[in-house]
């Protein structure tokens, strides 16, 4: 007999052995929708075939994000999934649209797909006033895709353009004079899932804003912004930092949600010794093929590729070995187009399809309707995703079942152990320093081209950088020295041959990089680039590099060209190349300096590395199978660093050798490597950690975190502002571990960091705590 | 944290460490004997200074083996030719000016300067070449309000290859420097797409260097290379060195005058008999194809009609479809007889004269030969190997049946005619 999500839920909850795995149960209780009126302003055509869409009243949500764009203030939308976003832009931009044909609107998306996405979506609501305006409303994608011969009509009459970051720095802003009806009448500037522009891309985009507010300004529009944000710890800033105006938070959902169980599910530990824990996706599998058996449908995330084909082939025999058609399970990953997913989406409602396993792509506001029961095999990696992956369960006023099942990674671990980071106040922000010197530099170039800089003028107008630049006018000096700009008159010009933003990416901080080129098949295939500083440690020769789910050998790194080669294969281990590493601070920005005490500080250093080998490691129980040499050569970064010193005799104090503290170091290090992207919606390659027994700089124990990006991006700041928070979650961390004395998910594996680290670590966390 | 500018500057060098060109101090600007002696005149207007250089040319100076006052000679007619593209007897050659610009660089974009606007123009019996020349960034406002204020005396703008570079880079500067000019109101004649469509069959490359040298008979001697033109008003800025930017506008002096050369060159391709060497250049078929857009049919037909001889079988297949659209079906039919006696198989050739014979004569042995000898044809070609992608070989035994049935039907009316 079939039971009911009611009744499945009842029987998990008395599944002893399920439950021993349980580390938290919440329920969120249901929500009743919350309505307002539409505003009074509206044009009626508008209301008429919104109307005949069958939407009569709005989210109170949506009433104030609409009235806020109408009345030309700034917003930041945040929305939980399927709480009617973009009725929230779309709403006053086609009421600008309908009233002033000449207005315009220009819509940023991360994504292509994304971007098209919307356009689907944009051109089944203008359908509807075909008949109650007198001209046509047109939305277009522009980007690298959009045909040549269509791009001239798209400049012209294109009501809404929808496109992204990278589009409008190398496409539109250096073409502006191609674009005058646009940017004469541009009303409105929509930025959607703003939570993905942090770090060094969001550093790019606020620059690039930057650019297209210098080109409104040149004729004569101002644009009012509408951001639109996951679940995030400050959207209101990110939203400032990226527009660099002051904006409205609208972050109370008037959207109804029935009752929510959220379940965090830790697999049964297998050998306590080695900390090693029951595979997670055979766990996910057990647990996802019971409730397709009882036709409850199902969505699976997995994080990659690989773990997608695995849930989908063992759900598919268990559908066969019930009697069942296989077609019932469907797979979804990126680059599906709208048709398919329209598919899935009819095959959910017709109760044909009963499960869907799925990679990220899904999470990334791509709509195919909602279904019961999510589970998410693996953090995804930040709060933000996985809120939205378990937003993809629970419809209308019905009953939902969210399971998050841990892996053994350290971040997964510190999470699943410590469900209160997550159920709390979500602790992630989203940090740019759109005032990095180099992102400055690059984007000033940029700007100079399309306009030349008047003498006073300053790039943004809030300009207070980490950088210590506080005038726009050095890096114009700089950039005449360089003979990239010429100053005639009381302006500075663009003087060189080139186009300077061809050759600057936005989601990479270095100008140089290094070009993965697949060679699996006769046709070479360019799937990808990476900074320099990450290509050291990702695609030396013989690593096996991670692409998209997928997993390729690098048979040869040319250092030289700049170019790596690599061939797609299937392998049960990973790389981990060991960089050495010297630090040198250069500056101190800010330090709580005081002679022999505990002291933090933050500034600018200079980084050497030279990666000297890797480990191969194996999946799931993270156990060293081999080694090997790297070639490469040192590699110098400037950038900027947190670090926590000790007081010279901690040793003495806590009455340990040298040795042991170093392990203990070595312990803490490899913690705060793993838990300070919970906190800078970053991941592990955004920093980097070094544990100094003492350190040249100030001649005591430290552990330094420098960002590994040119000229650092803002997250020691924040560090060092919230690093009480790094403290305690390290602690907890180590304390809630399974483990008896260090294992890959807190300290690191034993045999690396020695048999007391794990000890020591905890009491230095302890005294770190309380001073 | 007080930066100094020279503690910014040694951290940004730090990321940059490739030696970038160095700024060399400028010197004093040339005294009016200097720009005398090189030709050029500055002038002081209210937005600013620039420097004009004129050169007259009289009517019977030569360049390109064509004296100049041949362009004047030139009708409205022969205009439309070039462009393929209706234009208005009022037309006159004296509407035109001749528009080529120099660049800071090849990339285009709103940081692409122009720096040197080279204008040619027939005025009194005399063919002048002005050339504005930008000295600086600041008063860039002054150089292009010159230029549009001779641009305003014309109707048209003769370029090569203004389509996509010169004419969209000057409107950029307009409206960078909010100068108000429609140049959507100009005739424009692109000489790049002319020369593609009259010669690149057999010429393939039509850049002006070669056209020069293959029609026009001559090879520049010590022209600059385009990808040093940029260079150079750089060297200048830095210099403040007028000499620098000479070889710069000899050279746009020589593009302008090769356009007036290649303008008479493209009307006189259209006139085959008048000259041979031309004729043998060009693509009689592109030609054909313009004569028939501007539905001048006798001009077109005859050229056709001469073509025989060349064996231009695409020429000669547009010209039958041409004939069978208007009904001239004789003619027709004997061009595609022409062209099925030829050793190579001419497909469609085929094809029409089985439609012919049988849809239009009747005479479905007529058409049946043909469908044979094609099936022919192609057995052959495909036991070489060589059929290729050759398509409908179902169509061709569809079309045999029906013929076929047409010829039992009508054998079987004869023959109860006969009974009767
Ligand atoms: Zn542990």
């Amino acid at each position: 007999m079939k039971l009911t999500l009611e009744q499945i839920i009842d029987r998990l909850r008395r599944n002893e052995a399920f439950m021993s795995c349980v580390t938290a149960w919440q329920e969120i209780p249901a929500k009743d929708p919350e309505y307002a009126e539409f505003p009074a302003q509206l044009d009626e055509r508008l209301l008429t075939a919104l109307h005949k869409h069958g939407i009569h009243k709005l989210y109170t949500h949506q009433a104030k994000a609409i009235d806020q764009a109408l009345n030309k203030k700034d917003s930041v939308i945040v929305t939980p999934t399927a709480s009617g976003k973009t009725l929230c832009y779309n709403i006053p931009i086609l009421h600008s649209v309908i009233q002033t044909q000449e207005s315009r609107a220009l819509y940023l998306f991360p994504t292509k797909a994304l971007a098209q996405d919307q356009v689907h979506e944009l051109q089944r609501i203008i359908e509807l006033f075909s008949e109650t305006i007198p001209f046509s409303i047109k939305s277009y994608t522009f980007d690298g895709d959009t045909p040549v011969s269509a791009r001239k009509a798209i400049k012209s009459s294109g009501h809404i353009v929808v496109t992204n970051p990278d589009m409008l720095h190398t496409g539109i802003l250096p073409h502006h004079t191609q674009w005058v009806k646009l940017f004469e009448n541009l009303h409105y500037v929509v930025i959607d899932e703003i939570h993905h522009y942090r770090g060094i891309f969001g550093s790019h985009v606020a620059n690039v804003l930057r650019r297209l507010k210098r080109v409104c300004q040149f004729y004569g529009s101002r644009p009012t912004f509408i951001c639109c944000s996951a679940t995030i710890a400050n959207p209101a800033e990110l939203a400032e930092q990226l527009t660099g105006e002051s904006v409205t938070l609208i972050d109370k959902s008037g959207a109804p949600h029935g009752k929510k169980h959220f379940i965090f599910y830790n697999p049964p530990v297998v050998n306590k010794e080695l900390g090693i824990r029951r595979s997670y996706i055979k766990e996910t599998q057990r647990i996802a093929a019971d409730f397709v058996a009882n036709d409850v449908q199902t969505i699976v995330f997995a994080r990659s590729r690989m773990n997608v084909e695995i849930l989908l082939t063992y759900l598919k025999d268990t559908m066969r070995r019930l009697g069942k058609p296989a077609i019932k399970i469907r797979g979804y990953r990126g680059g599906y187009l709208p048709l398919e997913r329209r598919e899935i989406e009819k095959g959910l409602r017709d109760g044909l399809i009963m499960g869907v396993v799925s990679t990220n792509a899904l999470e990334l506001g791509i709509d195919i309707g909602q279904l019961q029961i999510s589970i998410i095999a693996g953090y995804p990696g930040t709060i933000s995703s996985t809120l939205q992956q378990s937003g993809r369960a629970g419809r209308r006023q019905e009953t939902s079942l969210s399971i998050f099942v841990s892996s053994s990674s350290p971040l997964d671990q510190y999470i699943v152990n410590n469900p209160h980071y997550f159920f709390e106040k979500s602790p992630e922000s989203g940090i740019i320093d759109k005032d990095n010197l180099l992102a400055l530099l690059s984007h000033i170039k940029c700007a100079a081209f399309e306009l030349p800089f008047a003498a006073d003028e300053r790039f943004g107008s809030n300009f207070t950088g980490s950088s210590g630049l506080d005038s726009t006018q050095e890096i114009l000096l700089y950039l005449e020295e360089s003979g990239v700009l010429h100053r005639s008159g009381d302006k500075w010009h663009w003087m060189a041959e080139t186009y300077p933003a061809e050759s600057i990416n936005l989601r990479s901080a270095a100008e140089e990089n290094v070009v993965i080129i697949d060679k699996t098949k006769p046709q070479e295939k360019v799937i990808g680039e990476i900074d320099l500083f990450a290509a050291q440690l990702m695609v030396h020769d013989e690593a096996i590099y991670l692409h998209e789910g997928k997993q390729y050998y690098v048979d040869k790194l040319d250092w030289q060209r700049r170019q790596a080669y690599v061939h797609g294969v299937q392998v049960d281990h990973y790389t981990d190349a060991q960089l050495k590493s010297d630090l040198k601070v250069l500056e101190v920005f800010q330090s709580t300096d005081t002679e022999n005490d505990f002291t933090r500080g933050y500034g600018e250093v200079v980084v050497t590395s030279v990666a000297t080998m890797y480990k191969k490691v194996k999946f799931q129980t993270h156990e060293n199978i081999g080694w090997g040499k790297i070639h490469l050569p040192e590699l110098e970064l400037h950038t900027m660093a947190f670090w926590y010193a000790f007081p010279p005799n901690i040793h003495q104090i806590m009455q340990l050798n040298k040795e042991e503290l170093g392990d203990g170091l070595k312990g803490i290090a490899h913690l705060f490597k793993n838990i300070v992207p919970l906190f800078i919606m970053g991941d592990r390659n955004d920093i980097a950690v070094l544990p100094m027994v003492r350190s040249p700089f100030s001649e005591k124990p430290s552990v330094y975190i420098w960002e590994q990006y040119p000229g650092g991006i803002g997250l020691s700041k924040k560090l060092f502002h919230s690093f009480d928070n790094i403290i305690a979650a390290a602690h907890d961390a180590l304390e809630t571990c399974a483990c008896s004395a260090g294992c890959p998910s807190c300290v690191g594996p034993q045999l690396e960091v020695g048999e007391k680290s794990k000890k020591v670590a905890q009491s230095l966390l302890q005294i770190m705590k309380s001073n | 944290m007080n930066h100094t500018v020279s503690a910014i500057k040694e951290k940004l060098r730090s990321f940059y460490k490739t030696d970038e060109l160095a700024y060399a101090s400028r010197k004093a600007t040339s005294s009016s004997a200097d720009l005398s002696r090189l030709g050029l005149q500055r002038i002081n207007n209210e937005y600013g200074s620039l420097l004009v250089r004129e050169k007259r040319f009289p009517l019977d100076f030569g360049h390109g083996g064509r004296a100049l006052a041949d362009f004047l000679l030139l009708s409205h007619k022969q205009f439309s030719y070039i462009n393929k593209q209706d234009f208005s007897p009022s037309l006159l050659s004296e509407d035109f000016v001749f528009l080529d610009t120099e660049t800071t660089g090849l990339a285009g974009g709103s940081g692409t300067y122009i720096f040197l606007a080279g204008c040619g123009y027939f005025t009194n019996d005399v063919f002048i070449v002005k050339q504005f020349l930008l000295t600086d960034h600041q008063n860039e406002y002054a150089f292009l309000y010159h230029v549009a204020t001779l641009l305003k005396s014309f109707k048209g703008i003769i370029s090569y290859n203004g389509k996509s570079y010169d004419v969209p880079l000057l409107k950029t500067r307009f409206i960078l420097n909010r100068l108000a000019e429609d140049f959507e109101r100009f005739i424009h004649i692109d000489l790049l797409h002319c020369s593609r469509r009259l010669w690149k069959k057999h010429l393939k490359e039509c850049n002006l260097g070669n056209i020069e040298k293959k029609l026009l008979g001559f090879v520049r001697q010590d022209d600059i290379a385009s990808a040093d033109i940029p260079g150079k008003f750089v060297a200048y800025l830095q210099t403040g060195t007028v000499e620098l930017l000479s070889p710069v506008y000899k050279h746009n002096c020589i593009d302008i005058m090769s356009m007036v050369s290649i303008a008479i060159l493209a009307a006189a391709a259209f006139d085959c008999s008048q000259n041979e060497k031309i004729a043998a250049h060009t693509d009689k078929r592109s030609l054909f194809k313009v004569f028939m857009a501007l539905q001048e049919y006798d001009a077109a037909f005859q050229l056709a009609e001469k073509s025989y001889e060349d064996n231009d079988v695409h020429l000669l297949l547009d010209y039958s479809y041409a004939l069978k659209k208007r009904g001239n079906f004789d003619k027709a039919v004997k061009v595609w007889e022409h062209l099925i006696a030829q050793s190579s198989f001419i497909e469609p050739a085929y094809l029409e004269l089985a439609k012919y014979f049988e849809h239009r004569e009747c005479t479905f042995s007529k058409a049946l030969d043909i469908i044979d000898r094609v099936q022919k044809r192609r057995e052959i070609l495909d036991e070489l190997g060589v059929a290729g992608e050759m398509l409908g070989a179902e169509e061709w035994q569809h079309r045999k049946k029906r013929v076929l049935a047409k010829i039992s039907c009508s054998e079987k009316k004869n023959s109860i005619g006969k009974t009767a």
